[in-house]
């Protein structure tokens, strides 16, 4: 393999391993919470961190 | 003559008083309840929709929503907050030694519960000296007992201070290690179809029934047809049939703790058995907790994903 | 000097070879469609449905190779103003799909607004200097390390580091100055917050032609048909991700989040204690899976859509020195910081903010942009 496509593998490797971590550290998922498939009229207000958060 | 009206009169008043603080019956009949309206100790509080209310009432009976006894819309169960419960029970002049008769519409075994409910809510805060009338304002008409349509005039407010029953409630903490302890038994008051998680009602995110429960619905504690609850006898035999042993801890809950009040009602104060309590936020509560907490006869992973595709094409 | 684009058919790929991508292919295939099913069944539908628009996403992005820092540094440097066109072309489309949508729903979706304020000025100017230097923005750094080139998949760790650092200090950043968001949406309506928006993109457009003829020199044409449906792609996969998350396309939040995570598994750091993370929707977000966070999934999917397309035609990058490294390393890391204090990177702050109607997105531009001025002279400098 080359340096390259190595590379390749190690940065995706590197970023399974910290989702496994993650999902294993983290609370499990409620799907009683599940949200609509789509959240154009859901009535629900969108709840998720964004990036013009302060 | 004077003479005997005098201790006609010292008697009925001496009557009246060792009536006030004799044991109440947790089920009065429309006759029993008219018996005792004559008494100064009794309350009676009409928890219909003030429309109704103002239609005609049983004389002297104080208007209190069932609505102002119940949270918010999306978890009706919740307990309103204590202060708000205090000054409602402050403003009826409800004391310890005072008689509250809590009276519904009657109009179906559902309504029953409603008034289970404030008769377990005023338990909970405290006050003893309670009762349900049989049949609600149904039965009260339906015997051609007499309707006022005047507002009455308002009770001097009391200074009463809640103190917590704390035996006849459960938390969501104490169902939860209720779960799987042998000796907990916990009762869904639901009819079947909810129980089996084949009906959901609007306030639960999901359908099913809490882990480990066992079904009686609240509709066995009333004879077909009839939206009067049983008598304190047969409600004996039916927990018998029900429960062949004993539990050490009962919790009934249902969806918003109205019907469950009702199965709580049948075995706490007609079957008069031990250990009874209510979960009053029951499956709206439960359902939309953080964590999922346990259930049964809750939809798998599969049919919840197609029931999410079910909604995005109903709704276009 | 053409260092900028990859070449077509490079020897200097040829090690990786034709036949390699083309085994790669159908595995990957497999991989991401077991990823879309694993996410719908283990986490949630619409969380699978984001990772399908992030892969939507990046294989525009990988495929038509379309970079916004690319876009400006060729008009900067070669008076070429199709990169550009494309944006403006992008922004004018998602805009006028998202900013009804938004009137008629403002219950259900949110615009990307951001305060206007002393760090967004300072933050868009630094972003818009070391995006030149990084050789990537927001989307540019993930769809290049999606391709495989190194040295976006090492500004990657240092930019959510950045952005991590830049949203614990935000609160600090913030108490220099700022004003409340405007959104031309609630302010002007529907219609007005889109007059306003295409007169704006014209007067972009129109300073980008200016600019293009000037000097007398044959620009390129400023028609680039490939980059042109590739922008028109991508906003209307801005405009999917607002209609599913409620929310629009963001990439830096999904960094900080995960940086912010290992932090406060490490113990070095607790997020009870921080004016942004002890937020109760934010210290929610740290509890739950990435996999549940809007912006992680779509990053996520950003980079496999990208390897996915680096699978049959890999790209090459120039070998760096070590000095070129380094610089490339800080560039990263400012970059994270930069984009957190400016709320938002090319995506957040450019695409959403102005494409949801927000005065923020404007302000970051010309902020951005005079900084890529900059940024331009510096990479050429560096030789990067």
């Amino acid at each position: 393999m080359t340096s390259r496509a190595s590379a390749i593998v190690l940065f995706w490797a590197v970023l399974i391993v910290f989702f496994a971590w993650d999902w294993t550290h983290s609370s499990p998922v409620n799907h009683r919470k599940e949200p609509a498939i789509l959240a154009i009229g859901s009535g629900q207000a969108p709840s998720g961190g964004h990036c013009s958060a302060f | 003559m004077r003479i005997l009206a005098i201790f006609s009169a010292w008697l009925i008043a001496f009557a009246a008083q060792a009536g006030a603080h004799a044991a109440t019956s947790p089920i009065l009949s429309p006759d029993e309840l008219k018996a005792t309206l004559a008494s100064p100790s009794v309350t009676v509080i009409d928890i219909r929709p003030p429309a109704d209310y103002a239609q005609g009432h049983i004389p002297g009976a104080l208007s209190a929503p069932y609505g102002s006894w119940r949270g918010p819309a999306n978890s009706p169960g919740t307990l309103p907050p204590l202060d708000k419960l205090t000054a409602q029970v402050r403003k009826l002049g409800l004391t310890p030694e005072r008689h509250a008769v809590v009276v519904s519409s009657g109009a179906d075994v559902t309504d029953f519960g409603a008034a289970a409910r404030v008769y377990w809510t005023l338990k909970y805060l405290g006050l003893t000296r309670l009762s349900v009338l049989n049949g609600g304002m149904q039965a009260w008409k339906q015997t051609q007992q007499p309707l006022s349509h005047d507002a009455p005039a308002q009770p001097a407010p009391s200074q009463y201070e809640p103190r917590l029953n704390t035996a006849i409630i459960a938390t969501q903490a104490d169902v939860l290690a209720g779960i799987d302890k042998s000796d907990t038994r916990l009762i869904d008051a639901r009819p079947k179809n909810f129980f089996e998680g084949l009906v959901k009602a609007p306030t639960a995110s999901v359908p099913g029934t809490i882990h480990g429960a066992q079904n009686v619905p609240h509709s066995v504690w009333f004879a077909p047809g009839s939206t009067q609850i049983v008598s304190a006898a047969e409600a004996r035999a039916i927990a018998a049939r029900e429960f062949p042993d004993v539990a050490g801890d009962n919790i009934a809950f249902c969806n918003t703790g109205h019907w469950a009040a009702t199965d709580w009602f049948a075995l706490s104060e007609l079957a008069g058995l031990p250990n009874i309590r209510m979960y009053p936020e029951s499956l709206a509560d439960w359902t939309n907790a953080d964590q999922a907490l346990p259930m049964d006869n809750a939809p798998g992973r599969a049919s919840q994903i197609a029931d999410k595709f079910k909604k995005l094409f109903g709704k276009s | 000097m053409q260092a900028t684009f990859p070449p077509a058919a490079s020897p200097a790929v040829s090690s990786i070879g034709a036949s390699a991508p083309g085994r790669a292919r159908w595995p990957l295939t497999v991989a991401i469609v077991l990823a879309v099913l694993a996410l719908a069944w283990f986490v949630t539908v619409r969380q699978s449905v984001l990772f399908v628009i992030g892969l939507g996403m990046g294989g525009l992005l990988a495929g038509a190779r379309f970079g916004f820092t690319t876009g400006w540094r060729r008009l900067i440097e070669a008076r070429d103003a199709s990169g550009v066109f494309a944006q403006i072309v992008l922004l004018a489309v998602a805009a006028g799909i998202s900013i009804p949508l938004l009137a008629s729903f403002p219950g259900d979706l949110a615009a990307a607004l951001g305060p206007p304020s002393i760090s967004l000025l300072i933050g868009a100017f630094v972003f818009g200097i070391t995006m030149q230097i990084a050789d990537g923005c927001g989307s540019g750094t993930l769809y290049k390390a999606g391709l495989g080139i190194p040295l976006n998949m090492g500004v990657l760790p240092l930019f959510a580091l950045g952005s991590f650092l830049g949203s614990v200090h935000l609160h600090g950043w913030l108490s220099l100055g700022a004003v409340a968001p405007v959104s031309l949406v609630r302010d002007w309506g529907a219609g007005g917050a889109l007059a306003a928006t295409f007169a704006g993109l014209v007067a972009c457009g129109l300073a980008a032609w200016v600019w293009s003829r000037k000097g007398g020199v044959a620009a390129p044409a400023p028609w680039n048909r490939k980059l042109l449906l590739a922008g028109i792609g991508l906003a209307l996969l801005a405009v999917a991700n607002l209609v599913v998350a409620g929310q629009p396309w963001g990439v830096v939040y999904g960094f900080g989040l995960w940086a912010a995570k290992v932090a406060t598994a490490a113990g070095v750091f607790d997020p009870a204690a921080n004016a942004f993370w002890g937020q109760a929707g934010n210290l929610r977000t740290l509890e739950q899976s990435v996999f549940l966070d809007v912006t992680s999934i779509t990053n996520i999917g950003i980079m496999a859509g990208a390897l996915w397309i680096a699978a049959r035609r890999p790209s090459s990058g120039k070998p760096l020195t070590g000095r070129q490294w380094a610089a490339v390393l800080v560039a990263g890391f400012l970059l994270g910081y930069s984009s957190r204090l400016a709320f938002g990177c090319n995506v957040g702050a450019m695409v959403s903010g102005i494409s949801t109607g927000s005065l923020h997105g404007w302000i970051w531009v010309a902020l951005a942009f005079a900084g890529s001025l900059i940024g331009v002279r510096l990479r050429r400098r560096l030789g990067v």
